[in-house]
């Protein structure tokens, strides 16, 4: 249960960013690990190369215990305002993101356990191989 | 890590140059022995300890609680961050005139407690523990003043503090999501929801509690000097992290300092990590000045409730506020004691124009007209809560900002959700 609130706080607040920048499209995948998960979000506006370190910092920010089990609960709730990447920031192990060839940016997020390491994530091996 | 460093440097001159002043005031055995009788003294609103004790006993407690809330940080493996600063800074500034190493310890190891409950750590909740001491009154209230001998009274308070910590974190929790991070004294809302339970449990026992009013109007230079004081220690850290390069510092800073503006320091808004610690120490400074020189023109007594709300503001420049977004809610606050016929100088609108810019976030998301009658409506209903819980929060204004937030969001979302739709 409490993985399942997870998934549906991070994929809203994650949301809530992408459509602020009112895209026409929006992709959102989400890949289950027994020790995490991934998501990954892609949409189709254009993005500047500053935006994109912006993001980058927002989410890169490093991880804040103290922050995330308190402040982070905001997480997901909150519509009034805007969509905070540094919320999401605060429960991810990995972060990647990257323009794409169509013009819209992709956002991979790792997330899982104190133990869970994303550099040994399924995933990565199985795009590898597509 | 730099930039990590350059905070812890600032956090152990301002508490160790405070333990100095203290050591410096009087007689140091008089000043140990004020500071003793200070943790017996009751605790709740208002209490100047200045006015109790004098100035050096209440530095020393100052110093005390400063290395209290310090040491717990290093204890939690917790960076000195601009939220720590901020829960600092509130510890500090509120054991000026409540808080005491006696009855912050229990409600801490209550929240560390509750953390370990539900398989966490405890430096999880270790924001909501510092905090959370803003319920110590109720400690000092059952340990000294209900009567009880001190065999029973001491571990009842004890306990009590506990239970509080306990219960600390699933409140503040829910409280955030109220006001949605609008109000940045959330456990000001939390504890004083829990207040009210407290005060009406003693009020159905047959004992109500009044609220007190010990409130200093003597000049006391050296407690006049403290934040301009702070606010150097604030410009040294800037230019101590490059030298050689003052100048060079010192517009960083600057240009730092114009991002935070920009920010709307709903939480949480660490600027320290978001933008730079040297940044947000320059906002600390200019922040703490303003407000200083403000009190200064208006002549303001700086007293212990006064220097609490100033330090509170800027422990809060590392983590919400900010000239911009402040400035319209204190306006409001003006506006509404002169409009009302309160007079300016008495505990409660003196203190809710300090206090009162928790609603900095709406000012900053929503603009300066919302920040204005956040301001207009804090000073309002800060007025009447203080009673609801007999003085038992520290954080009285937390409590009314929360009320104001609450009300201001809902209406903004109402309106905004309704109107899309």
């Amino acid at each position: 249960m409490k993985r399942h609130e997870l998934y549906v706080q991070l994929i809203s607040e994650l949301t809530n960013y992408i459509l602020q920048g009112n895209p026409k499209k929006m992709v959102i995948s989400l890949h289950m690990e027994p020790d995490g998960f991934h998501i990954a979000a892609i949409d189709d506006r254009p993005r500047t190369d500053k935006e994109i370190d912006e993001i980058k910092h927002s989410l890169m920010l490093h991880q804040r215990p103290e922050l995330a089990s308190y402040y982070g609960t905001l997480l997901g709730h909150d519509f009034l305002g805007s969509a905070r990447l540094e919320l999401i920031g605060f429960q991810v192990k990995g972060v990647k993101v990257e323009k794409i060839p169509e013009g819209g940016v992709m956002i991979n997020l790792w997330i899982g356990s104190e133990d869970f390491d994303p550099r040994v994530f399924t995933i990565n091996e199985k795009t590898k191989g597509a | 890590m730099q930039g990590t460093k350059t905070l812890d440097t600032f956090v152990l001159i301002v508490v160790l140059g405070i333990l100095l002043a203290a050591m410096l005031s009087g007689d140091v055995v008089q000043t140990f022995q004020g500071f003793f009788r200070l943790q017996v003294t009751p605790a709740r609103l208002v209490s100047d300890f200045t006015a109790v004790e004098g100035v050096g006993p209440t530095l020393l407690n100052v110093a005390a609680v400063g290395c209290l809330g310090y040491l717990f940080l290093i204890l939690n493996k917790l960076q000195v961050s601009g939220a720590g600063l901020a829960a600092l800074f509130t510890m500090m500034g509120f054991s000026f005139f409540g808080k005491t190493l006696f009855n912050c310890i229990p409600i801490m190891l209550g929240v560390s407690l509750s953390a370990l409950i539900v398989k966490k750590k405890p430096r999880d909740y270790a924001l909501i523990a510092m905090f959370g001491t803003a319920m110590g009154p109720l400690i000092t209230f059952i340990a000294f003043e209900l009567g009880m001998r001190s065999i029973f009274a001491l571990p009842g308070s004890f306990a009590v503090g506990i239970v509080v910590g306990l219960v600390m974190p699933p409140i503040a929790i829910v409280m955030l999501r109220l006001h949605q991070g609008y109000n940045l004294y959330n456990v000001g809302l939390s504890t004083g929801f829990l207040g009210l339970f407290t005060a009406s449990i003693s009020h159905a026992a047959g004992a109500d509690i009044l609220l007190l009013t010990m409130w200093s109007t003597s000049f006391e230079p050296l407690l006049m000097a403290l934040v301009p004081a702070i606010a150097l220690i604030a410009l040294f850290c800037i230019v101590a992290e490059n030298p050689r390069r003052i100048g060079q510092s010192l517009a960083e800073a600057f240009r730092d300092f114009r991002k935070i503006l920009t920010m709307s320091g709903r939480l949480p808004s660490d600027f320290a990590d978001y933008v730079s610690p040297t940044g947000s120490l320059l906002n600390a400074a200019i922040l703490g000045m303003l407000f200083w020189l403000g009190l200064v023109v208006l002549g303001a007594p700086f007293n212990g409730p006064v220097l609490g709300g100033l330090f509170t503001i800027m422990g809060f420049s590392f983590f919400g506020k900010h000239p911009k977004n402040v400035l319209p809610v204190v306006c409001g606050i003006v506006v509404a004691i002169f409009l009302f016929g309160k007079d300016i100088y008495a505990p409660t609108p003196l203190l809710a124009i300090l206090f009162g810019t928790a609603l900095a976030p709406l000012a900053g998301e929503f603009g300066p007209i919302v920040g204005f009658f956040a301001g207009f409506l804090h000073l309002v209903i800060v007025d009447r809560t203080g009673v609801w819980h007999g003085g038992m929060v520290l954080y009285n204004n937390g409590l009314a900002a929360g009320l104001t937030a609450t009300l201001i969001v809902s209406i903004i979302e109402w309106y905004r959700s309704s109107r899309e739709l």
